[in-house]
């Protein structure tokens, strides 16, 4: 194989990769501690991702209702999910570092929403959302500092005010590019490797640490995703590519009924349930059967998440589903002031997309909102590869982020901060090494095939079938069988596909295509570590579903899924989730 | 019932590679119901033209009034039939990374 040259050099310390919460925290953090930082995004740097998405942020700090206590918040969040998976010791410094981290927000100029006597003024989440938590605790964005009616966008505040930091920092970073790889030499990282789609140049990164903050990989479900199209898994696969560890990559979130079409209205929620703020809407079958009557019937449509959820599947499965896949929110029975006054946003985008509430039933389907595995990492966010750290949605801490809710923000800025303090640390400590020169150049060959291959496949059919393939076998509710036939499927794409990737456009500027085929290959390892952990954890755990085991199996299940790269394939093991904190309770 | 449909998209594109003049370019997408600009793009970028480059991640944000100063980007229009889609194309600049 000949050298590949790569178009520019970049020697730093401390590489972060990723552009919402998480990586310019850490990249602020190890710029202050006297590191030479180097950070990547993958969109525009504060446009894209999911970042931008969270609408309220929790934590305890001087807001806290005096009812409320760090111990309080720690246990809900390892409670209130159902899934008793989270990592208690990591949770723990969530908890007691998050109210900290949204305090010294502020101070760089994050409006926090404020009452009446100037106090930062709790989100009425106990109210709104019965259930999640005991007394309110979240806060909330408010541009002008009027107090907040409902949820203002606290994620596009927490990155806009990051943002302005990373320039006062002097942060060099570069947005539009994608990383492809990161090189290791003796378990010890030595650089990655970055394309630049904008530009079509290679760049090779010499640094000792690497961040990855490169947020979940709920785009392997698409069309049923809310997530920015951003959150294609790369972080897991690097890390996964770089030897490391990663936990319960079969756990994920959904949400009920978001809006099945068009596909532009996806991320959209149509309600956050059937019967947000007291609009008490019906969710009907292609037959016009209540259906929810059948499967919960004193509850509803007021069952929980997951409840509905299931039931849903089930409809589209057998048949009774629409158009475009999803069932049908009736709201004929209310009254247009009365949805007008309790979910204005909802209803204008409803209509925006052109229903009329009474006449028209509105299709609707459940979406991944997260996975919520992630990237095995320590209290100093390392991995067991020295010089990987991870943080924020990519890095395993909180298992569940909708039980206790609005632990986005809080824990990409607690874990972004300490990944960017210690590798700052780490990479003082150690004596950089050159990346292997055969490495780069294997890199550099396969980042350059999609370009040189003349005809093939074009990398975002072979993403779309990857992503119907994970929904139709590993999603809301699996089995043995539908995951075997995912498998296969994901193995027959990587053997016979993979190499036939080719752009149809063979030059360079703004190529999409280029960042499709490197995505793809992100996505295609992530949703096989995805479905070989859901194929070894052989129970059913509220979220997580097989219809072959139906039953919760505390005894030998509660146990976190590691997966690992090994000479042979993917290698997976167990280890016992631990309770110092939180008791389990006895169901 | 849906009956299918086409309809007629004008975009105005330029290509920075070779001059930056705009040439409109069209395209026949087929029109379903509610779809958006944004829809007709990225269904002229996955079947029709992939060299369509736009960035796309305004798509999920669609409420601008709420959005602060600064984050105005959207496909806002809705399409109609028959109507030529108003296209922001993405200007090919963009700040210069401090290196």
């Amino acid at each position: 194989m000949s050298r590949e040259p790569v178009d520019q050099v970049v020697e730093t310390d401390v590489l972060v990769v990723g552009g919402g919460i998480a990586g310019p925290r850490a990249a602020i953090e190890a710029k202050r501690l006297g590191s030479r930082v180097f950070m990547i995004a993958k969109g525009i740097y504060g446009s894209s991702g999911c970042s931008l998405s969270p609408s309220v942020a929790s934590g305890i700090g001087p807001w806290s209702d005096p009812r409320d206590s760090k111990e309080q918040h720690l246990k809900d969040m390892v409670v209130l999910g159902k899934q008793w998976l989270a990592d208690q010791e990591l949770t723990k410094i969530q908890a007691e570092q998050g109210g900290e981290r949204l305090l010294e927000l502020e101070k760089w100029g994050m409006l926090w929403d404020r009452d009446a006597q100037d106090r930062i003024a709790l989100y009425p989440n106990s109210k709104l959302f019965p259930g999640t938590a005991l007394a309110d605790r979240w806060i909330t964005f408010c541009r002008r500092g009027t107090h907040a009616v409902g949820p203002f966008w606290a994620g596009h505040g927490t990155v806009d005010v990051l943002r302005e930091e990373v320039n006062r920092e002097l942060v060099p970073y570069i947005e539009e590019t994608i990383v492809s790889r990161v090189f290791v030499t003796d378990n010890r990282v030595t650089g990655a490797l970055a394309y630049d789609y904008l530009n079509c140049k290679i760049i090779l990164i010499k640094c000792s640490a690497v961040v990855i903050a490169s947020g979940d990989a709920a785009q392997a479900y698409f069309p049923h995703t809310m997530v920015s199209g951003e959150s294609t898994g790369d972080g897991f696969s690097l890390a996964y590519d770089a030897g490391a560890q990663l936990l319960n990559m079969e756990q994920f979130e959904y949400i009920a009924p978001m809006h099945a079409y068009p596909d532009s209205a996806r991320a959209k929620a149509a309600l956050e349930s059937p019967s947000e703020s007291g609009v008490m809407a019906y969710l009907v079958n292609s037959l016009g059967e209540r259906f929810m009557e059948r499967y919960s019937p004193v509850k509803k449509e007021l069952a929980s998440q997951e409840e509905v959820g299931w039931a849903m599947w089930r409809e589209v499965k057998e048949g009774r589903g629409g158009p475009h896949g999803g069932l049908f929110l009736d709201f004929r029975h209310v009254p247009r002031d009365v949805f007008q006054r309790s979910c204005p946003g909802r209803l204008e985008f409803i209509e925006k997309l052109g229903y009329d509430i009474r006449k028209d039933l509105v299709e609707v389907f459940p979406v991944v909102h997260t996975t919520t595995g992630g990237i095995r990492i320590g209290g100093d966010c390392q991995t067991n590869v020295s010089g990987l750290f991870a943080a924020g949605q990519v890095a395993f801490a909180v298992n569940d982020n909708l039980g206790e809710g609005a632990t986005g923000i809080t824990d990409a800025l607690v874990w972004g901060k300490r990944a960017g303090e210690y590798a700052s640390i780490y990479s003082r400590a150690s004596k950089p090494l050159e990346p292997n020169i055969d490495d780069v150049a294997e890199e550099v060959h396969r980042v350059k095939t999609p370009l040189e291959t003349i005809s093939g496949i074009s990398p975002i059919k072979v993403t779309r079938r990857l992503q119907r393939a994970m929904w139709k076998g590993a999603s809301i509710v699996k089995d043995e069988k539908s995951l075997q036939e995912t498998l296969a499927e994901i193995e027959g794409i990587q053997e016979s596909m993979v190499n036939q990737v080719s752009t149809r456009i063979k030059t360079g500027m703004f190529n999409h295509e280029m960042r499709e085929a490197i995505e793809l290959r992100h996505m295609l390892t992530t949703s096989e570590m995805i479905v070989r952990s859901s194929l070894m954890r052989k129970e059913s755990r509220n979220r997580f579903q097989r219809s072959d085991y139906p039953k919760r199996d505390d005894e030998h299940w509660l146990k976190h899924i590691i997966v690992e790269k090994s000479p042979t394939g993917m290698r997976l093991s167990t280890i016992p989730v631990e309770f110092p904190y939180v008791k389990r309770e006895v169901a | 019932m849906r009956a299918y449909r086409e309809i007629e998209g004008t975009v105005i594109r330029t290509n920075p590679e070779t001059d930056m003049k705009p040439t409109p370019v069209q395209y026949w997408i087929p029109y379903a119901d509610r779809m958006r600009v944004i829809d007709a793009l990225n269904y002229i970028r996955e079947h029709i033209g992939s060299s369509l480059g736009f960035r796309w991640s305004c798509r999920y944000y669609t409420k601008r009034t709420q959005l602060p100063l600064g984050h105005s980007s959207g496909f806002e229009a809705q399409l109609s039939a028959g109507a030529t889609p108003a296209v922001c194309a993405p200007s090919m600049t963009r700040p210069t990374p401090l290196m």
